[in-house]
């Protein structure tokens, strides 16, 4: 795969900081010298992920989360009640109504493998099939996922996506999201860890900002990094000489090889404001992070991290995971102070319908907690929205994804997942508009459309191609002794 | 079950790259050849013929414990397997190991702030495969080996436990110096001698401390900057099994191999000093010398800490801490009491291992004491006096019987609100008898009108559409066996006016058999094969950081016969898995490219 506009990552960042401004500002201006902006406009990817389903029509409970009507979406019809005075939960996105666009229509291609929220979070970005072995709670997506495969391809020597995390963990089910390619010979991708802290992912990204910046001790430091790296990089080259090693071995050897990196590549004049590093500091050593009371909060400033690191250029790809694979996360709502996943299956308790009291008007808190997913998925939107470049945003050039790995919560279905796409990703995508992926994408047996296609028009906006030119068509299966190939293709529909 | 079916697909391309005889490698009979290669006696070169190609019975009798006759599996010989060669090590084994390192009483907290590893595809946090390396968690070693160098370079005291007395000379040079400390120190970071390559790097490294770290203490300053290498180092986050010979299908691992390989199954860290000198000597080369320092090692305290370790992933007691109880329902519980819970059950298993007088699976599934404080005691309504302390007390024989019956695994197989029956049935199938159970179904659906009197009958109720595989044979029997015990655990003769029924038969491999109640059940679990088996295949599965492949089924089939006729204890079966052939040597990797 190329990217269609090949980058030194480096260059862009003395092209926007350099020379034109040392650090941006979240009120600021991110200016792109139009020259070079013209000639290379990257665009960036973001998926925040949801569980548990969301309050959407079925037998038995009303529509609450997309628009009253397809078609061109404004405000007013976003903000429309029903009889009861609630919005779509998509209304949370109304001030961004020509900037968004919604799809319906779309399902997974391949049932999962005994847990139904371990299959969906398998097949989320991965539009891959679902493990053989292993099964249950702990099934794997057997290919990459889509953060992934973006970022190797858009930043070729920086191949990991941001990968985060905010909300409750588990061990029952805690990260679904993220997937790296299976190594050789193994049957299953690798999947990612998320960080939760923000500070790390902080100094990670932008490098400590408590630090000195003395010219003579960062040069210090750096050679003092790179003497010790030079030599574990030798270490790895000589293991990797070892006779007899697999491929598998290989690539693992090689990922370390690629993990390590010198200071000079971190030395970038690119921070939030004090006053909101300061926060992100303190919630580190508050260690408030690691409650789940906080999610609000962390989540604000993972995405702030996130808009901060695309207006650097500093990533292409990145995941928010909110909650654990099925989110037990309690959120503020008008109702009872329970686990969302409880809320999710109607009835107090983490099994089927009987095997605990059942929760009055669950359905209602559902959408609440909708309500407030979509809030935050808002809080990323605007901050992308807040850079400017001399054409638009930040978020014309970005693809910010809201997502769930189940449809609904109840049925733990498949089918009619909820995508809602923030940004045209440089203009490629039709937003200001609510389609039916069914009217121009390719459906497979069950009526829907694979979302394998969803992904493909995804994809091409952000400028990866196939060797020859020509778009990619065929992410995610492609077909094994288990099951076929979905039909690929992108869906027309979502182009502008 | 599911697994085996990939498992025998390895086992065959295995066999089909050609016989690989029988190693014999721990018969004393081995020697180092010069390359660093163990050699079989009178049987180097590539494949030995012969008998032991894993696929026909070759014994009659138990190769583990001749007095018995074996069968199936256990009558063919094991074979090596080819596990990643780079096993990077999991968080806690990096904390340890820091601290062994170091010569520190305690853990230092540092891996507290790395990402954490995802969840493992398989019961335990040592799956080889899970553990790789991100540019993340580089950064997580880079900041702490940058503390800790810094840390321990500038404390004389900290210095003193890992710098030889005549690095520490200062009349002596500073190149002699350095050169001493690393080949002292390398040897234990690495956990193997370097070579004189490699000294003669770090010798480099260390001399351009005082201008690297800008410091007039130029020894002070060389350490500082090895120790950031040295805890850097690929040679230090991984355990490496390099030995390797071409022409061979399978080999032994080296000695210094062996001594990480043993220190990580049983302690969870790097090797002591012991250990290290054994690998010198060539002990760990032969059976009698590898079982002298595998018995010695299980009588540290780190051997007991794994033991509990393991229970805990396979009891889930690690996660008691995620529970959550109703409380108007459950008054007595809160974050504390399930803690307790927690403590409880890890004594309990410290204490069947490692005291017991028989240390049997039977014992861990049948014995009727357990550890209590007065929170615990109250739900086990027991009489006398008990404080905030934990002490061993005898529960009523007629209501408690082993691991099962203790209140921690039962509250947490268990709702908020209610005995979690399937739940409870779906753990003793999958993680105490290891059955084989389909998945579930993606389109289940519960009905919307479920009714019954007590649990149990709601649940048949609920269940009754799922056909009679697997919640008819396995799920529901095994389920309801403790329904006499609620949310908490607590003992329950009656839901309401309703009495309990906690009968039940189960399908195991050997036949149903049927009880009245826990009591009962854990009796027929504690004496069934497929316990017995279950059990061995877990902690075969934790101590080799991989699921059992085919080739290692002889071995399991040999020490769960064993302890099923109560020839053995779970200390001797550890022993045993570690003290063997497959243990100690590696196959040809399967999947290879030309270099």
């Amino acid at each position: 795969m190329n990217w269609r506009s090949p980058l030194s990552r480096r260059t862009f960042l003395r092209g926007s900081f350099g020379a034109v401004m040392a650090l941006p500002f979240l009120e600021g201006l991110v200016r792109v010298p139009k020259a070079f902006a013209d000639a290379h406009r990257p665009v960036y990817f973001v998926a925040v992920r949801s569980g548990n389903g969301v309050a959407q029509l079925t037998s038995n409970e009303p529509e609450r989360f997309w628009p009253f009507e397809r078609g061109q979406l404004t405000r007013e019809m976003l903000l429309r009640t029903d009889s009861a005075g609630d919005m779509r939960t998509l209304g949370e996105l109304a001030d961004f109504h020509d900037k968004i666009l919604v799809v319906d229509g779309c399902a997974y291609n391949f049932p999962g493998n005994g847990c139904g929220h371990s299959g969906g979070g398998n097949q989320c970005l991965t539009a891959a099939t679902v493990s053989e072995t292993p099964s249950s709670n702990r099934s794997l997506a057997t290919g990459e996922s889509l953060d992934y495969y973006l970022q190797r391809n858009l930043s070729p020597g920086d191949p990991e996506p941001l990968t985060l995390m905010g909300g409750r963990t588990s061990s029952y089910l805690n990260e679904v999201l993220s997937y790296a390619p299976p190594l050789p010979g193994e049957p299953n991708g690798r999947l990612r860890a998320a960080e939760r802290n923000p500070w790390e992912v902080y100094k990670t990204i932008f490098g400590d900002p408590t630090g000195s910046s003395d010219d003579f001790l960062h040069n210090q430091i750096a050679e003092q990094r790179r003497s010790i790296n030079d030599i574990m990089r030798d270490q790895l080259h000589d293991l990797r000489r070892n006779p007899g090693l697999s491929q598998a071995d290989r690539a693992r050897l090689d990922l370390h090889q690629e993990a390590i990196r010198d200071l000079e590549e971190r030395m970038i004049a690119c921070h939030l404001h004090e006053t909101d590093w300061r926060s992100i500091e303190t919630a580190d050593t508050a260690g408030e992070w690691r409650s789940a009371d906080n999610a609000e909060r962390m989540l604000y400033m993972m995405f702030d991290i996130v808009a901060l690191a695309f207006a650097c250029d500093l990533k292409r790809a990145a995941t928010i995971q909110i909650g654990n694979g099925n989110d037990q996360t309690v959120y503020d709502i008008n109702g009872p102070k329970h686990p969302f996943h409880w809320i999710s299956h109607r009835i107090e308790g983490d099994g089927g319908v009987g095997s605990a009291p059942s929760i009055a008007g669950a359905d209602h808190y559902h959408y609440q907690v909708d309500r407030i997913q979509m809030r935050w998925f808002r809080h990323l939107v605007a901050r992308l929205n807040e850079y400017n470049t001399e054409q638009g945003t930040l978020l014309d050039d970005t693809v910010a994804l809201y997502t769930n790995d189940l449809a609904n919560g109840v049925a733990h279905s498949y089918r009619n997942l909820p995508y809602v796409i923030a940004g045209s990703g440089g203009g490629y995508l039709k937003t200001g508009h609510y389609i039916n992926a069914r009217d121009t994408g390719t459906t497979a047996s069950g009526g829907f459309v694979p979302h394998n296609q969803f992904f493909n028009t995804i994809i091409n906006a952000t400028g990866v191609r196939n060797a020859d030119g020509s778009p990619i068509d065929d992410f995610g299966h492609k077909g094994d002794n288990r099951f076929d190939r979905p039909p690929g293709g992108e869906i027309p529909g979502m182009k502008a | 079950m599911k697994r085996i079916g990939i498992l025998i697909l390895i086992a065959g391309l295995s066999m089909a790259m050609g016989c690989q005889g029988e190693l014999a490698i721990l018969d004393g009979s081995s020697s180092l050849d010069p390359g660093g290669v163990l050699t079989p006696g009178g049987t180097a070169g590539g494949g030995t013929g012969g008998s032991g190609t894993g696929s026909e019975p070759i014994h009659t009798q138990n190769p583990e414990f001749p007095d018995i006759e074996c069968s199936d599996a256990a009558c063919r010989d094991p074979q090596p397997s080819a596990p990643p060669r780079f096993v990077r090590l999991t968080h806690s084994q990096w904390e340890n190991t820091v601290r062994d390192l170091f010569r520190l009483d305690t853990t230092g907290g540092y891996a507290s702030s790395f990402i954490q590893d995802p969840l493992s595809s398989g019961n335990f946090d040592t799956n080889t495969e899970v553990l790789s390396m991100t540019q993340r968690l580089w950064d997580n070693y880079r900041i702490a080996a940058e503390e800790i160098a810094s840390q321990i370079a500038r404390d004389p005291e900290a210095l003193a436990r890992i710098v030889p007395a005549d690095a520490l000379e200062s009349t002596n040079g500073l190149e002699a110096r350095a050169r001493a400390f690393i080949e002292d120190f390398g040897m234990r970071a690495y956990r193997r001698p370097l070579s004189s390559t490699e000294i003669d790097t770090h010798v480099e490294l260390f001399l351009r401390g005082a201008e690297l770290m800008n410091s007039s203490n130029a020894f002070e300053a060389g350490v500082e900057v090895l120790l950031r290498l040295f805890i850097q180092s690929p040679h230090f986050v991984y355990r490496t099994e390099l030995t390797h010979d071409e022409a061979r299908d399978a080999f032994e691992l080296n000695a210094f191999e062996r001594a990480s390989k043993l220190a990580y199954a049983l302690w969870n860290t790097m090797p002591d000093d012991p250990l290290f000198a054994a690998a010198r000597r060539g002990d760990l080369d032969t059976r009698e010398g590898l079982e002298v320092e595998v018995r010695r090692m299980l009588e540290d305290v780190r051997a007991e800490e794994v033991v509990a370790r393991f229970n805990s992933q396979l009891f889930h007691f690690k996660d008691y801490s995620e529970m959550v109880k109703d409380s108007e329902r459950f008054p007595e519980f809160s974050r504390d009491v399930a803690e307790d819970m927690r403590l409880e059950m890890e004594l309990f298993v410290r204490d069947i291992v490692f005291n017991d007088p028989t240390g049997s699976i039977e014992s861990l599934y049948r014995a009727p004491h357990s550890f209590v404080n007065r929170a615990l005691a109250d739900i086990y309504e027991l009489e006398g006096e008990f404080d905030d302390g934990f002490a061993r007390a005898e529960l009523d024989p007629t209501q408690r019987a082993g691991i099962l019956t203790r209140l921690g695994w039962l509250a947490y197989e268990s709702t908020a609100y209610e005995k979690n029956s399937i739940h409870r049935g779906v753990f003793v199938a999958l993680h105490v008898l290891c059955t084989d159970l389909p998945p579930i179904p993606d389109d289940a659906q519960l009905g919307d009108t479920i009714t019954g009197n007590t649990n149990r009958e709601r649940i048949e109720d609920a269940t009754v559409g799922c056909g009679g595989t697997c919640h008819g044979l396995f799920i529901n029997p095994a389920g309801f066996a403790f329904e006499n015990y609620d949310a908490v655990g607590r003992y329950q003769e009656f839901e309401g006016p309703h009495p309990i029924d906690a009968s039940g038969e189960y399908a195991f491999s050997t036949g149903r058999k049927s009880f009245q109640n826990a009591i009962e059940f854990s009796e027929i679990i504690g004496t069934s094969p497929d316990a017995h088996d279950c059990y061995v295949r877990n902690l075969f599965e934790y101590a080799y950081g991989r699921q059992p492949t085919h080739a290692d089924e002889p071995l399991i089939a040999r020490l769960s016969q064993a302890s099923q006729l109560g020839m053995t204890g779970i200390r001797e079966i550890i022993v045993r898995l570690v003290v063997n052939d497959i243990f100690v040597s590696r196959a040809k990797s399967t999947v290879q490219e030309a270099l």
